[in-house]
């Protein structure tokens, strides 16, 4: 073979060129600590990866799912730790004032605490987390509760406790309280607020019934009707209100009728729109888990806790014990349902905890398979540069040889 | 008969000889480093002998002429190599440029938006009713379209640099082609007048050598020295004699595909960096036009699944007016047939209308039949709706509801809201087109988290399961005909140009390989040694040296017979 001397400068520069190159590519490496620089450095790697990077963003975002559910079920069951004690603590005032030996005084301190305790429990309902009410199923912007307030005057007002009959004396009609012979005044009031009418009911002990009671009241002006449980509703006229003050007899006290305290809470009702959605959060691929706890799960599932603190308030102040005791068997299913509700978040926890092991495990695993696929062995890739740096130096110093001696180098 | 000035001839005649091969020599030795130079050698004969009675006696040496060493087969072969090589390279750094658009596997790529755009859709779902977590929606969807308009674009670039490098290496074809006609003509008169036009003939290999990088030619030397040049596989004629033809490159009037035209008529090319484009330009299976079909099936993907979902869906509040954003071409004309970028099915959907405290007022379904409901009879059904209002103008519907009252839809199994494209996440039909619509772009609150109820219309801000049925699209086997998710598709793509990239520079490594070794066989005889012209310098050299020492012997000889002589 004839060896020319372009064929000479050519070998050496397609060699050095391709000692640098294969060096240029291993520094990229080692600078970058990646294998992998471009998809055609191995396709089905780059696929791949490309795969586990997908897997790793989900996981990722799963486990902030279950740490987002995880707030919110773990405010939740703040809000609930804080219902047991209360419920626990009412429950003791009702043992208190279903104890014969208290009188109408002492339950009526202990009807102002169970108010007390009732407005807490309305509050403890509006617990939010972020802007959300915890309690509003999917409704999270609405209060899941609202309370109807007592005015200044009552416009109707029904008796707590039953007489023994409509045309018994209510001194002999086995009610809660004493009736003595004396009266009480009544004033009627129009919607503007002025005194249209008053006057005075006197009741005479063993001569006058639930009847006579509703005859007079009738005359006055007042809407007065005897159910058929022998309790007295008394209704203001259209629009207006009535206040019965001075009672020296002690029959209002009796009958229940001195249930009404302005502002109180009268009542609690759902917000409309439905407060039982539930918010689903995907804590592991098509796992879903509910983040919230609804309000009917706490509140008002097969107990209406605030319609048994209400009731509870109500007869303490008409003195009622046996409707006392009555709400101690919805204040243990209401402790019950609570607990119940307690229960579930903390199952959700669990799940959640499980669910965070395997996306722990499995990030782990499949950032390491990334790893494999994407990063460089440093330790291989430095040895492969100092072995490729040799390569180059050796080239050069070939190179050097081989071009340098010429027959013109030995002639002369 | 010998002679004393007989001698002296052959002396002289010795004397030409070896200065005219040390001009050769020196003339290869000038031209060592050029490419594209043979090597020429002198050729030299003994002169005719005179022949006597005692035998012939040689009469000198005489210059039979000055021969370029060239193998013409070893052109031929790298020639070959040389197109083929062309062609691989055009093609791998197209597929270069296609891999490093979509620049993955990164962290900040396409498939990276598309992740951070999911999780985004989770935070929602983790807080439906919160305005930062519909920001950040918005936010990732934007990016996402972005990345899906900026490929698309950069592709569509690449196209047409492509298309311009076409036109370029056209022009450098004709130009080569002209100067190799022109050579012919200068190389004929040269042959036919007995001469060896030596440099014309290294000038015009050189360029014979150029044009077969740049596409795939046939060649045949005729006896009057000149090269006639084909296209190979195409056919047509590019230089005959002293002809060039012309080629010029233009865009197919009756498809998306750039030709090669000789003198106007489309001819196909077989080789060199001219197919090689032409392939990165045309061919639909891998290259440009593969890889901006895989982005716009993407896109077209993600905004039909997404607008499906966002039109059954609903937002913080209802809608008070909307337009559709694709527009039918015959607003009388079947839906199915209206020229709609995506096709709605028969199905039906819901619409309610809901007053200003969010109390459902009135509701109503419209149903469309494939092949039948046109967007008329749309617009008819909707207006049936106390309370809303359906015009169509410019084949777009326009529903709006009354002053305080607001709309939405639910349930949509005939996919026609996302068609044509009314309460959309995205809005577009493929790559380029894609963008977040811009009624979220103006209110994030209208992206729909929510789902209405079916039957009763109720919906509420907290409600996450749209937000959270767009979120597990993730994992919806709905690209290729439900075998593969949005991520699968895309990384499959990128495996495919891998590979295809990767196979591209192993054949163009061997090809490189091959291409040398074919030079080497050509230097082998036409390439210059120094040392070889230094050996021949000296032997020259000496030989001149020796004919003026015989011509002083002869001086001497003649000085002898006539001065000694007379004396």
């Amino acid at each position: 073979m004839r060896v020319t001397n372009s064929m000479l400068t050519d070998l050496v520069q397609r060699n050095i060129n391709q000692s640098l190159s294969v060096l240029q590519k291993l520094q990229m490496r080692l600078a970058s600590g990646k294998a992998l620089l471009e998809a055609s450095d191995d396709p089905v790697g780059a696929s791949l990866a490309m795969g586990l990077r997908a897997a790793i963003a989900a996981r990722e975002q799963f486990q902030r799912n279950g740490d987002s559910a995880r707030d919110r079920l773990s405010a939740a069951e703040k809000a609930l730790d804080n219902i047991q004690p209360l419920l626990v603590d009412v429950r003791g005032l009702a043992v208190k004032g279903a104890d014969d030996t208290g009188g109408a005084e002492q339950r009526s301190i202990l009807a102002d605490q169970v108010n007390q305790f009732l407005e807490a429990l309305l509050d403890l309902s509006m617990s939010r987390f972020g802007d959300d009410y915890l309690f509003g199923g999917t409704e999270v912007r609405t209060a899941p509760y609202t309370a109807t307030r007592n005015g200044s005057r009552p416009t109707t007002l029904a008796g707590f406790n039953a007489a023994a009959g409509p045309a018994v004396a209510l001194d002999a009609a086995g009610l809660p309280g004493a009736v003595t012979t004396g009266g009480f005044s009544v004033s009627i009031y129009n919607a503007a607020g002025a005194v249209t009418s008053s006057g005075t009911v006197t009741v005479t002990a063993g001569a006058t019934t639930l009847n006579d009671l509703a005859t007079a009241l009738s005359a006055l002006g007042l809407g007065a009707v005897v159910g058929g449980d022998n309790r007295l509703t008394i209704t203001a006229p259209a629009g207006g209100s009535f206040t019965l003050t001075n009672d020296t007899s002690g029959a209002l006290a009796a009958l229940g009728l001195n249930t009404f305290t302005p502002g109180e809470i009268s009542a609690v009702a759902a917000n409309p729109k439905g407060i039982s959605g539930q918010q689903l959060h995907e804590i592991l691929s098509g796992v879903t888990i509910a983040a919230n706890v609804t309000g009917p799960e706490v509140f008002a599932g097969s107990v209406d806790l605030f319609q048994t603190l209400i009731t509870l308030r109500d007869a303490l102040r008409a003195n009622n014990t046996p409707a006392i005791s009555a709400t101690l068997t919805s204040l243990d299913a209401g402790t019950g349902q609570v607990s119940a509700a307690n229960g579930s978040i903390g199952g959700r926890i669990q799940r959640l905890d499980a669910a965070q092991d395997i996306l722990t495990a499995d990030l782990m695993r499949v950032k390491e398979l990334l790893s494999r696929i994407e990063d460089a062995d440093i330790a291989e890739t430095t040895l492969d540069f100092q072995r490729q740096q040799q390569v180059f130096e050796a080239s050069l110093q070939a190179g050097a040889r081989l071009i340098q001696p010429s027959l013109l180098d030995f002639l002369r | 008969m010998s002679s004393l000035f007989g001698i002296l001839g052959v002396a002289k005649s010795a004397l030409f000889a070896s200065q005219l091969a040390l001009q050769t020599t020196s003339n290869n030795v000038a031209n060592a480093g050029r490419r594209g130079y043979s090597r020429q050698r002198v050729d030299l004969k003994e002169s005719p002998p005179e022949t006597l009675p005692v035998g012939q006696l040689g009469t000198g040496v005489r210059v039979d002429g000055i021969r370029r060493l060239r193998d013409q087969f070893a052109d031929t072969q790298f020639r070959q190599a040389s197109q083929t090589l062309g062609q691989g390279e055009a093609e791998l750094s197209g597929l270069r440029q296609i891999q490093g658009i979509f620049g993955e596997p990164s962290d900040s790529g396409l498939q990276a938006s598309l992740a951070e755009f999911f999780a985004a859709m989770q935070e929602l779902a983790n807080d439906p009713a919160d305005p930062t977590a519909r920001t950040d929606v918005k936010e990732r969807g934007m990016i996402l379209a972005g990345d899906f308009h900026r490929i698309q674009s950069d592709l569509t670039l690449t196209k047409r640099n492509v298309e311009s490098e076409i036109v370029a290496r056209v022009g450098e074809v004709n130009t080569l082609l002209q100067q190799i006609a022109t050579l012919n003509g200068q190389i004929q008169a040269i042959v036919v007048a007995g001469g060896s036009p030596n440099e014309l003939l290294d000038q015009r290999d050189e360029l014979a050598d150029g044009l077969s990088r740049l596409v795939a030619v046939t060649s045949r030397q005729r006896s009057d020295g000149t090269l006639s040049i084909g296209l190979l596989g195409g056919g047509g004629t590019l230089v005959d004699t002293t002809t060039a033809a012309q080629l010029s490159a233009r865009l197919s009037a009756t498809s998306d595909d750039y030709q090669i035209l000789i003198g106007g008529t489309a001819t196909s090319v077989s080789g060199g960096e001219l197919k090689g484009l032409l392939n990165v330009r045309n061919d639909p299976t891998s290259y440009l036009k593969y890889a901006q079909d895989q982005m716009d099936t993407l896109a077209r993907g993600v905004i039909l699944e997404f607008n499906r979902l966002q039109a059954s869906g609903i937002g913080l509040q209802g809608l008070t007016s909307l337009t559709s954003e694709n527009a039918v071409s015959d607003p009388a004309a079947a839906l199915t047939a209206a020229g709609l970028s995506f096709t709605p099915k028969t199905g039906s959907f819901k619409v309610f209308v809901y007053d200003g405290t969010g109390a459902v007022t009135a509701s109503g379904t419209a149903t469309i039949t494939a092949g039948t409901t046109s967007l008329n009879d749309m617009a008819t059904a909707l207006n049936g709706v106390a309370g809303l209002t359906a015009t169509v103008s410019g084949g777009r519907l326009t529903l709006s509801s009354g002053a305080g009252s607001t709309f939405a839809f639910a349930a949509d199994t005939s996919d026609s809201l996302a068609a044509l494209g009314l309460h959309s996440f995205f809005s577009g039909t493929n790559a380029q087109s894609m963008a977040v619509s811009a009624a979220i772009q103006a209110d994030v609150r209208t992206i729909a988290a929510a789902t209405p109820d079916a039957s009763t219309g109720a919906f509420s801000p907290g409600d996450n399961s749209t937000a959270l049925a767009m979120a597990q699209l993730r994992e919806g086997l709905i690209m290729q005909g439900g075998a593969a998710t949005f991520d699968d598709f895309f990384a499959s793509t990128i495996g495919v140009i891998g590979s295809r990239t990767q196979a591209a520079t192993r054949v163009n490594e061997s090809q490189q390989l091959v291409t040398t070794t074919v030079d080497n066989r050509r230097q082998e005889v036409s390439g210059v040694s120094l040392d070889e012209e230094m050996a021949d310098l000296i032997q020259f050299q000496h030989t001149f040296e020796a004919s003026a020492r015989v011509i002083q012997v002869v001086d001497d000889l003649l000085d002898t017979v006539v001065n000694g002589l007379l004396r």
